[in-house]
């Protein structure tokens, strides 16, 4: 059970309010997409929703309990985690090495200094676990920084996953990749453990009919329309500010009932 | 990362042979220049634990010379017995990073940089001032630990050298279990993306003090060991010229590498004294082989090293594999 | 003592001329650091030089005008050698190789002083139509302090104008706060960099003339400035003109009244300040571009 809301949530950078009055509910293991033109503010609500950033006014609870003043690291601690629009890696650590951080503080023995990391079986057996889920065990030795930009991307969220998330947050995750990266992302997320919330920021318009059960619509920092897709579909405000007339049109779009 | 911890520890290991040849190559000053680049290096190592969660500290002499005022002021004028002593200037290390950490570390940077600087500048200008001990013109009378129950005679260059350099060893052995360790890997994340460690989890701020309390520690112990091979404690084992030298010996070294920094102390302390004997002028000479180093070995030396060691896996790894698309 | 108005004025111009120096070699090293994100230490090495080739052209008869032309020229020129021979390539490597390749220079750089010219400390005279006091609001201060200061205020307006009026400012302005939209935009940032790394050490070159003649020409004389000039930057944050006029008022305030008001803790006043400031500001008064959080 993990229910992530937030409540009029504002923040502003001077003059510029990137997120207006935002009060969203994400329930428990339902899979939502977030979309919208670029400058809607979509990554300031992960960045306040992760921790990055603190609102200005406004209220984030988990499960009832006000997280709002709560750090980056402790919400993370307590299972939000988050990939970025920008690969954000440990450039000269591999594969494993970069996961292995992540299954590490999950599993609280960062702090030992007496024993070598080598003998901390779990973490690395963590590790690969990640590894084989986002498709990179043959990439395990692989220093981050040689990698391709697509296999970047899938260690990109393998590190949320290895936090052992209750709600996953995934910005853009599928920017810059080809085709195949992408069904392969697609892929990934929809063998995503059903009890996972996972919200995904997502411009890919077949990926997110694919895998949401809800879409949430962001403009101007503001929640214009949320629903199911057949609603966001049939909403002629969505379609006028932001699918253009064309709409959903020559998508190889599944709907989800 | 196997392979590079393999030279790392190779390069270690002849080192420790070329010290011991050269111990029984050189007469008495040659051991007590052995002393002292025993004691830079371990000087050196505790800057290297900072460098390697990112932080660079420009007044690291400081610690060196709290260590060395907190041992020659309860020795020589309390009349403290020198362990005890040694044991007191540790402690302070500790305390003093503890507190300065809870500042210093809300910076980062060439921000951090400076304020570690002005640090030790304020504790160079506390020394030269302080009338207790004689000011600019500093202290004699510095004892050494006396260790002839165990049938060592310090006040001999000979043991003293055998006994720093054993020090600096073992300091060297636990510092590279703590590389080594989860701590140690955390603290290399931090310096590579301090950012995704926290959206990790990960307490930042935490594992950047424990580093700092230890880096300031041993550096204390390193400035008490100093006082006991001078005999003599003077403010200009605090001066920022002592951070540039233990900077630089370790950037020279190869920053985070551990036996890079001990390398680097070697190098400076015997460029200094074959450099200053040879020259009027040596301090040209000791300018162009830094610039020479920031040019060609911008990883140091331990650094240039690594790069040769990949090159060679990497193309044998292509001569085994030539199918196998490889690093550049 | 401070209750003596001509006293307390003359240390407050005393104050200002003092910030005014600061402030030319601040802000070349402030721009070069928010820019190119260079920790270039031997900016006083640069000072230094043109200091002794106005102190060369002095032995030689000229006159101090001649050297206030001259001597920052060839700095500038010994300056842009060094940039291009060995200081340009390690503007990629981060701040550590900076520090070590620039103390080498420093090294180098005093070395080569002291071989061409000796250990003495030397001298630059004052020039002889500014050698004199000035009835400045009922009490005597010397014209040539205040012809620094006049000095200092001209270049300031003169970056201003710069900074603001042209394209080029515009250009140095949008770098320091994202280096690499510039880029995108097809601007030839390394010509940029040349350039303000030129201006920087024409201004080095500058105040080491016009602070000759009341500091003296000596070895060391690049070491013991270039931490004062590193503070300033700090306190007043990198990257900004107002940073470096704001950061030099304050050293300089706090340098010269600290050593009247608290004269066995002068050298800690400065660092104090620094100190302070950063608990507060960490990345300074008024930073420029990336350095705003």
């Amino acid at each position: 059970m993990s229910v992530l809301e937030t409540q009029n949530l504002r923040k502003s950078f001077g003059a510029l309010t990137a997120t207006q009055d935002v009060s969203l509910r994400f329930e428990s293991g339902i899979r939502y997409a977030m979309i919208g033109p670029n400058g809607a503010g979509k990554t300031t609500l992960f960045n306040l929703l992760s921790g990055s950033l603190r609102p200005n006014y406004g209220k984030i609870l988990l499960n009832d309990v006000d997280i709002t003043s709560h750090s980056q690291e402790e919400r993370a601690q307590i299972g939000i985690a988050r990939s970025f629009q920008r690969n954000n890696l440990f450039p000269e650590l591999t594969v494993r090495e970069n996961l292995g951080i992540a299954c590490g503080i999950k599993a609280g023995l960062m702090p030992t200094f007496w024993r070598s990391f080598r003998g901390f079986h779990s973490a690395h057996a963590c590790a690969d676990n990640v590894a084989a889920k986002v498709g990179l065990l043959d990439e395990l030795d692989r220093p981050a920084r040689h990698m391709s930009y697509g296999s970047q991307r899938q260690l990109e969220v393998g590190l949320a996953l290895a936090c052992e998330p209750t709600v996953l947050l995934l910005d853009e995750p599928t920017s810059g990749m080809s085709y195949e990266e992408t069904r392969r992302m697609h892929d990934l997320i929809n063998a995503l453990p059903r009890a996972l919330t996972v919200i995904v920021i997502e411009h890919d318009m077949d990926i997110v009919l694919s895998f949401a059960d809800r879409i949430i619509v962001l403009d101007y920092g503001r929640v214009l329309e949320q629903g199911t897709p057949a609603e966001i579909q049939a909403s002629s405000i969505v379609r006028e500010r932001y699918l253009g007339q064309g709409g959903f049109a020559g998508a190889d779009a599944v709907v989800r009932p | 990362m196997t392979g590079t911890d393999l030279w790392r520890r190779a390069i270690a290991v002849a080192m420790a042979v070329s010290a011991i040849v050269s111990y029984f190559l050189v007469g008495a000053f040659g051991r007590e220049l052995m002393a002292e680049i025993a004691i830079f290096a371990i000087f050196a190592m505790s800057l290297d634990l900072l460098a390697l969660c990112g932080l660079v500290s420009f007044g690291h002499a400081g610690f060196f010379g709290i260590g060395a005022y907190i041992f020659g002021g309860l020795t020589v004028l309390a009349g403290w017995p020198p362990g005890a002593a040694m044991l007191a200037a540790i402690v302070a290390g500790a305390l003093i990073a503890a507190i300065a950490g809870l500042f210093v570390l809300r910076t980062s940077g060439v921000f951090f940089i400076m304020v570690t600087l002005a640090l030790s500048l304020m504790f160079y200008a506390w020394a030269f001032r302080n009338p207790m001990f004689n000011g600019g013109d500093g202290m004699g009378g510095v004892p050494r630990v006396d260790l002839s129950p165990i049938g060592i005679d310090m006040k001999s260059a000979g043991a003293f050298a055998t006994v720093t350099m054993i020090v600096c060893a073992v300091i060297w052995v636990g510092l590279e279990i703590v590389l080594g360790s989860p701590f140690g890997r955390m603290l290399s994340a931090i310096r590579q993306n301090p950012g995704r460690v926290r959206a990790l989890g990960g307490n930042v701020f935490n594992y950047r003090m424990a580093a700092y309390v230890g880096s300031g520690t041993i550096a204390a112990f390193a400035g008490s060991l100093m006082a006991q091979h001078a005999n003599f404690i003077s403010p200009d084992v605090g001066n920022w010229f002592v951070s540039g030298d233990v900077l630089i010996a370790v950037v020279t070294g190869g920053i985070g590498t551990l036996i890079g920094p001990i390398i680097g102390a070697t190098l400076l302390i015997v460029l200094k004294h074959t450099l200053s004997s040879l020259f009027g002028y040596w301090y040209l000479w000791l300018g162009l082989v830094f610039i020479g180093v920031a040019l060609f070995m911008p990883n140091g030396i331990v650094g240039a090293v690594m790069q040769i060691q990949q090159r060679l896996s990497a193309k044998s790894k292509l001569e085994h594999h030539p199918e196998s698309e490889d690093e550049v | 003592m401070l209750l003596d108005p001509g006293l307390l004025a003359e240390q407050l111009l005393n104050s200002l001329q003092l910030a005014m120096l600061l402030f030319l070699l601040a802000i070349g090293l402030s721009v070069t650091f928010g820019l190119m994100d260079y920790l270039n230490l031997a900016h006083g090495t640069i000072y230094m030089f043109s200091a002794y080739a106005a102190l060369s052209i002095a032995q030689r008869g000229g006159s101090f005008w001649l050297c206030l032309l001259v001597a920052p020229l060839i700095s500038t020129a010994i300056g842009l050698l060094l940039y291009f021979g060995v200081l340009r390539r390690a503007v990629t490597k981060g701040h550590l190789v900076q520090v070590l390749l620039t103390v080498g220079v420093i090294y180098v750089g005093g070395d080569c002083v002291r071989m061409l010219f000796g250990d003495a400390p030397n001298s630059v005279p004052q020039p002889i139509i500014l050698s004199h006091t000035v009835n400045f609001f009922g009490f005597e201060y010397p014209a040539y302090r205040l012809f620094i200061i006049a000095l200092g205020l001209f270049v300031q307006i003169a970056l201003y104008l710069g900074l603001e009026r042209t394209r080029v400012g515009a250009v140095v302005r949008a770098g320091v706060d994202d280096r690499a939209t510039v880029e995108t935009l097809g601007i030839n940032i390394g010509l940029v960099f040349t350039f303000v790394f030129a201006l920087g050490a024409y201004l080095a070159g500058v105040a080491g003339v016009a602070a000759a003649p009341i500091f003296g020409v000596y070895p060391g004389m690049d070491i013991s400035i270039i931490i004062l000039v590193l503070i300033v930057v700090v306190v007043g944050g990198p990257g900004s003109l107002k940073g470096a006029i704001v950061g030099s008022l304050l050293i300089a305030f706090a340098d010269t009244f600290g050593k009247i008001l608290l004269p066995q803790f002068a050298m800690m006043m400065i660092y104090t300040v620094m100190a302070v400031v950063l608990v507060f500001r960490p990345h300074g008064l008024l930073p420029a571009g990336r350095f705003r959080v």
